[in-house]
């Protein structure tokens, strides 16, 4: 204040007009320096895909462990006989049964002879058993008998006779067998679960809505004219260019039936939304958003470079979100015959935005400027579809035309302006069965 | 959003803070940086710079002066810095073809005013406009100024004379300003 006294009229009025003088600097620029302070922001799509991956992977482990662990079970019946109490032969057997998708039972039987070296397999024989499962059942059980008879050896050994109660043993031990295994594919035949990969990609369009800003803020904010019946203030269809792009969705879901038609969904879901926008660059100036606050109507005065009408270039601005979802649904069986089916499906899904590049038009539709800070955390979305089946094995292919629906506007409740998205997609699933 | 918020959040790294501070501060900065540079983008590398500067720095304010002052101050020494390394400071210091600046003579009425000024401001040549920002608007005493861009105290004091004549005259063919004819009128009536 001091120098200020000091300076003469000439002084004084440079230093008011310089006073004046604002300018409001280009978007690059809080870019950087957020870069330099904050530190790069990491993609997180990246993470998300890889923890989907990861998920994927654990579970089909999970799923490819369980199926391969053998049930065994051994029968031992020992065939041995010393030279002087060899009246009754008995026999090792030895039965191993492995769950495999194979429709019929296969039991292998060898035999060792007395007279023959130990462990040499003079005879094999193989016996062939169908499993009482029906022809939708894909869990068979292959059981394989190892029937080897000890024979102690020595010089006064008598000889015996090949054992001929050995296959009834053996049936009847395979029939105790089947009987076990049958009772409990019954019991899983009706519980199959199943995990299903999928990948929608999409066409993402936006849908306005701007009722509260012809009701409350044009009313407010623009001097209406004498004339004003004759005044049409612009929509936004008027004054915005937005074309739909290329969106994806990638997911992993846990299918559980709940009847033998209808099965109950959930997992994890990436999706990658977008919608171009055509504008012109500006020199930055200041866009008015108005909000609606509890009724009232607060004006923020926000940087732009964009404008809808005039710049010195055109550009093209991308309206890009990344979205973490969960889905929980239900999956209905429209149809069914040998390996093809129809299935429709429907879920909401609670959805947390990870990532946000928008531009946010201003209220009075002039402007674009970023509208990160103005959008919803948390979001909830819906979706149909019809979907192809091809079976084969426990593996299902699924193809089938989705749509998917934002409910919540995509940006905060006093922005005035609702947006809604909606997608248009194809979805391309592989699930895979098991119990 | 007050002031002493803003400062307690950036003080913590908070991003939306630091959004704040410089929503609410760049126009300003960015018209100082604008006096002294060349060119807008390299105002805008000063004031990316600057308020790098300023959100690193914050812990050293320490609210005895104003804070937009404190700001002020960073974005003007952060200013000279880059002329200085970028080396347009020192050739500029030749002052020979200044007295040869051509100005048109042109009315621009459709600017605002305070941005004609600040214009006429930056046809100076550099050392005249570094020297008279620093004086006139920016509140740096000669002494001072010489300290900052290494200079006699003496040139400070007649490169702000020049530059005052030379931004007068700018002013006046930009028709900002009028001549100062009254005095001549007086003399004259005086002197019959």
């Amino acid at each position: 204040m001091e120098k200020r006294n000091q300076l003469d009229a000439f002084e004084e009025f440079i230093l008011d007009e310089v006073n004046e003088h604002k300018m409001y600097p280009s978007g690059r620029v809080w870019d950087n320096i957020r870069t330099e302070v904050q530190g790069k922001r990491s993609w997180p799509a990246l993470t998300i895909i890889a923890l989907t991956v990861l998920v994927a992977l654990t579970v089909s482990t999970f799923v490819v462990t369980n199926k391969s662990t053998p049930i065994v079970k051994s029968l031992i019946v020992r065939h041995s006989s010393t030279p002087a109490t060899a009246t009754k032969p008995t026999l090792e057997l030895q039965v191993t049964k492995t769950r495999k998708q194979f429709p019929k039972a296969v039991i292998q039987v060898h035999e060792v002879l007395p007279e023959m070296p130990i462990q040499e397999n003079k005879e094999t024989t193989t016996v062939t058993a169908f499993s009482s499962t029906n022809n939708e059942a894909t869990d068979e059980v292959q059981t394989s008998i190892e029937a080897a008879a000890t024979i102690s050896t020595s010089d006064s050994q008598t000889k015996i006779n090949k054992p001929s109660l050995l296959p009834a043993l053996i049936q009847q031990q395979v029939n105790n067998n089947f009987d076990l295994s049958s009772s409990a594919n019954n019991k899983q035949k009706n519980r199959k679960y199943s995990v299903q990969f999928y990948a929608t990609p999409s066409a993402s369009f936006r849908v306005l809505n701007d009722q509260k800003v012809k009701e409350l803020i044009q009313p407010s904010l623009i001097a209406i004219p004498i004339n004003a019946q004759f005044v049409q203030t612009p929509t936004f269809n008027q004054a915005v260019r937005h074309r739909p792009d290329i969106g994806l969705e990638l997911g992993l879901t846990l299918n559980y039936p709940v009847t033998k038609k209808l099965a109950f969904k959930t997992g994890l879901q990436l999706n990658i939304r977008q919608y171009q926008i055509d504008t012109y660059e500006t020199g930055a100036n200041a866009a008015t958003l108005a909000l609606v606050n509890g009724g009232r109507i607060q004006t923020v005065s926000v940087m732009s470079s964009y404008n809808n009408n005039v710049g010195f270039r055109s550009a093209q601005l991308n309206n890009k979100v990344y979205q973490i979802a969960m889905p929980i649904g239900l999956d209905y069986q429209l149809m069914k015959f040998k390996k093809f089916g129809i299935h429709t499906q429907a879920t909401i899904q609670p959805t947390y935005n990870i990532n946000k590049n928008v531009y946010l038009l201003s209220t009075d539709y002039a402007n674009y400027a970023a509208g990160n800070d103005y959008v919803r955390k948390w979001n909830i979305n819906t979706s149909v579809g019809i979907q192809f089946s091809y079976q084969k094995g426990n593996t299902i292919w699924q193809l089938g035309p989705q749509i998917r629906y934002q409910t919540l506007p995509t940006y905060n409740n006093p922005y005035p302006i609702k947006e809604n998205l909606i997608d248009y997609g194809f979805r391309i699933g592989w699930s895979k069965q098991f119990k | 959003m007050t002031e002493q918020a803003i400062i307690a959040g950036c003080l913590h790294n908070d991003a939306a803070s630091q959004r704040e501070l410089f929503n609410r501060y760049s126009p300003k900065m960015l018209s100082v940086c604008y006096r002294f540079a060349q060119n807008r983008e390299d105002a805008e590398d000063m004031l990316q710079e600057g308020f790098i500067k300023v959100f690193t720095q914050m812990h050293t304010f320490q609210n005895k002066g104003s804070f937009e002052g404190w700001i002020r101050r960073i974005m003007v020494h952060t200013s000279i810095n880059f002329l200085k390394k970028y080396k347009k400071f020192t050739e500029s210091l030749d002052l020979t073809s200044a007295e040869n600046l051509e100005v048109k003579e042109e009315s621009i009425a459709s600017i605002m005013q305070s941005k004609q000024v600040v214009e006429c401001i930056r046809l100076l040549p550099i050392g005249y406009k570094t020297v008279l920002n620093l004086f006139a608007i920016e509140g740096y005493s000669h002494r001072e100024i010489s300290i900052l861009l290494d200079i006699e105290e003496s040139t400070s004091r007649s490169q702000y004379t020049r530059a005052k004549t030379m931004l007068s005259n700018i002013l006046i063919k930009k028709r900002i300003i009028e001549a100062p004819k009254e005095k001549f009128e007086l003399l004259s009536v005086i002197q019959k």
